[in-house]
């Protein structure tokens, strides 16, 4: 029996706003510290020479210009196969495999499993598949192409929950204006499944760029400056991690390097968010107008 | 079942023991009906007889339902629609479709008009701007979008929006137009702007119209079909001329059902 006269519910709510509060406080903290360390540490580390030379005495000095490149290589890799590969497996997976059937079942089981499998595991594969079987070597493309395989379960669901965000409606309208399967997909559904998308975009690029060891196995870790994609590089988190662990006195230039990492997820992020309000400003309001037909 | 003596005058539908099932269970016992072309045919029935499936069996929408069967014969103009030869997406741009609920895309108003037109093959500014401008036109809706062709078609108020559909569905030139329930999603201005257009279509277009509303089906249609459900199964009662359906009905259940619901 609920009484609703009792002090219970007063000091309840009382309870409740305050462990709420403290939760939130704390979460901003702890960011806040992170950040701010990071921030405070490698600050004073970051000018132009920093960004445009190249790493001496084991990275202790000199800059991080080549290793910029070598993340952005593997990066630019990683989405160039992942997104074309998580959006046609995610039109399949949604407009054609009938639901349920078999094959969906399967891609969608192995979905599950990959997501949940260590990125050390990744490299191991990575490894074996990419740089030995098909003789890639240490390379920013077996680097690449391992951060795909990570990637690619998390980018298949969003557009896959963006797809399904897609009402039915837009589908028999567009079937009964003749539009063809293919126009219907490419003029349509994946504009309209464009937030789904994206968000899977920024996952991906958020777990290939936090990535070290499922690199170590693939990209490897030489400070060079890589002159093709079949050469090795380094990649701004194995940096920071060789930096701090292995190389005595790397320290600052390891929060340097956090903090340009930190710099390009937050500008990449900003970056997503700007395209996505101006490209999708009319899907939002798309979703007000439903919600309001449907009350 | 046909209509009125006047089958004679070319019927652009023959239907032949259209039946339809959704999981092995049937939803529409047999109907055979003609519909005559260039007239607007209303169907009418209580809710869940068939009316939308019927409807949607007409344009083959329901190849898009994996869970549908539909079985007999349906000749549109003469050729057996269900032939797997015939081509799908062009029976589509020859037969229009209007929901309850208009579905305009997330683009401009004049996107929105265009992309049909660009998908079955026209690719002329000049000629899609005339055309945009025509279809507007012709479902009365020109003077409120003129100076807003680009702005987002999702901006138009519920009647606007079919009104919107009503011209992406007349810009491809259909020789039919479906409506499913067209109106009942607005309020009474916008119905009647509709039920005008509908008006305005009959004698060049064939419009084949559902609706709960006896008095609109009075208002609007030349012809009428009445069907009926019994345990979950719906089929056709009967049809016939607007005159003779509403004053001298043939069956017990067409006269109870519209002198029960217009009382
Ligand atoms: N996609 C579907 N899957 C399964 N059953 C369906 C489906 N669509 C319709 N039905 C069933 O078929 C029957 C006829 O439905 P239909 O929508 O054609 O009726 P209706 O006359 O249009 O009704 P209303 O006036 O409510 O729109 C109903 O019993 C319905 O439950
Ligand atoms: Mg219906």
């Amino acid at each position: 029996m609920f009484d609703f006269s009792s002090n219970h519910a007063g000091t309840n709510h009382r309870l409740w706003t305050f462990f709420v509060w403290t939760s939130g406080i704390l979460v901003f903290a702890i960011f806040g510290l992170i950040a701010g360390d990071v921030v405070w540490r490698g600050i004073g580390q970051i000018n132009l020479t920093f960004l445009t030379d190249s790493p001496t005495r084991s990275g202790r000095a000199g800059g991080i210009f080549p290793i910029l490149i070598s993340t952005l290589g593997i990066l630019g890799l990683c989405l160039g196969t992942a997104i074309p590969l998580s959006l046609a497996t995610a039109i399949y997976l949604h407009e054609f495999s009938r639901k349920n059937g078999a094959s969906a079942r399967l891609i969608d089981r192995s979905l599950d499993v990959l997501a949940g499998v260590p990125s050390i595991v990744f490299g191991l594969f990575g490894n074996a598949f990419f740089a030995v079987t098909l003789e890639l070597g240490f390379s920013l493309l077996s680097g690449g192409l391992t951060l795909a395989c990570m990637a690619l379960p998390l980018m298949i669901r969003s557009t896959q929950q963006g797809l399904r965000a897609v009402p039915d409606s837009f589908r028999l309208t567009a079937a009964s204006l003749g539009l063809s399967r293919t126009s219907t997909i490419f003029r349509i559904l994946l504009p309209a499944a464009l937030p789904g998308i994206l968000t899977g975009i920024i996952l991906g690029i958020g777990r290939a760029l936090a990535e070290t060891a499922a690199l170590l196995f693939t990209s490897g870790y030489v400070t060079r400056m890589p002159e093709s994609l079949f050469d090795s590089g380094r990649t701004l988190s194995i940096h920071i991690y060789d930096l701090a662990m292995n190389v005595p006195g790397g320290e600052s230039n390891a929060y340097g390097t956090a903090l340009v990492l930190m710099i390009l997820i937050v500008a990449i992020n900003v970056t997503a968010g700007l395209l996505a309000r101006m490209l999708l400003g009319r899907h939002i309001r798309l979703s007000f107008h439903q919600t309001r037909s449907l009350s | 079942m046909s209509i009125d003596r006047r089958e004679s005058v070319h019927p652009i539908f023959q239907i032949e023991n259209l039946s339809i099932a959704y999981r092995g269970v049937v939803a529409l016992a047999p109907v055979s009906l003609n519909l005559r072309k260039n007239a607007v045919t209303a169907l009418i029935g209580p809710s869940g007889c068939g009316k939308t499936s019927f409807l949607t069996a007409l344009n083959r929408l329901t190849d898009m339902i994996p869970e549908c069967r539909v079985s007999g014969r349906i000749r549109f103009d003469g050729s057996d629609l269900y032939d797997p030869i015939t081509n799908v997406l062009d029976v589509r741009r020859r037969i229009g479709m209007i929901f309850q609920n208009p579905t305009v895309f997330p683009m401009s108003i004049q996107r929105n008009l265009e992309l049909p037109l660009e998908e079955h093959g026209l690719k002329d500014r000049g000629e899609k701007q005339k055309r945009v401008q025509k279809a507007l036109e012709d479902a009365a809706l020109w003077e409120e979008v003129k100076d807003r062709l680009k702005e987002n078609a999702q901006s138009l108020s519920g009647g606007q929006q079919q009104r919107l559909c009503v011209a992406r569905s007349l810009i491809l030139e259909p020789e039919v137009i479906l409506m499913d329930e067209p109106c009942s999603a607005l309020d009474p201005l916008s119905t009647r702007k509709i039920e005008e257009l509908i008006h305005r279509l009959r004698g060049d277009y064939t419009v084949i119209v559902v609706t709960h509303n006896l008095a609109q089906a009075r208002r609007v249609a030349d012809d009428v079909a009445f069907f009926w459900m019994r345990e979950q199964t719906g089929f056709l009662v009967e049809a016939g001329s607007r005159e003779q359906l509403f004053a001298q009905p043939r069956h017990p259940e067409t006269q109870s059902y519209v002198n029960g619901l217009e009382g």
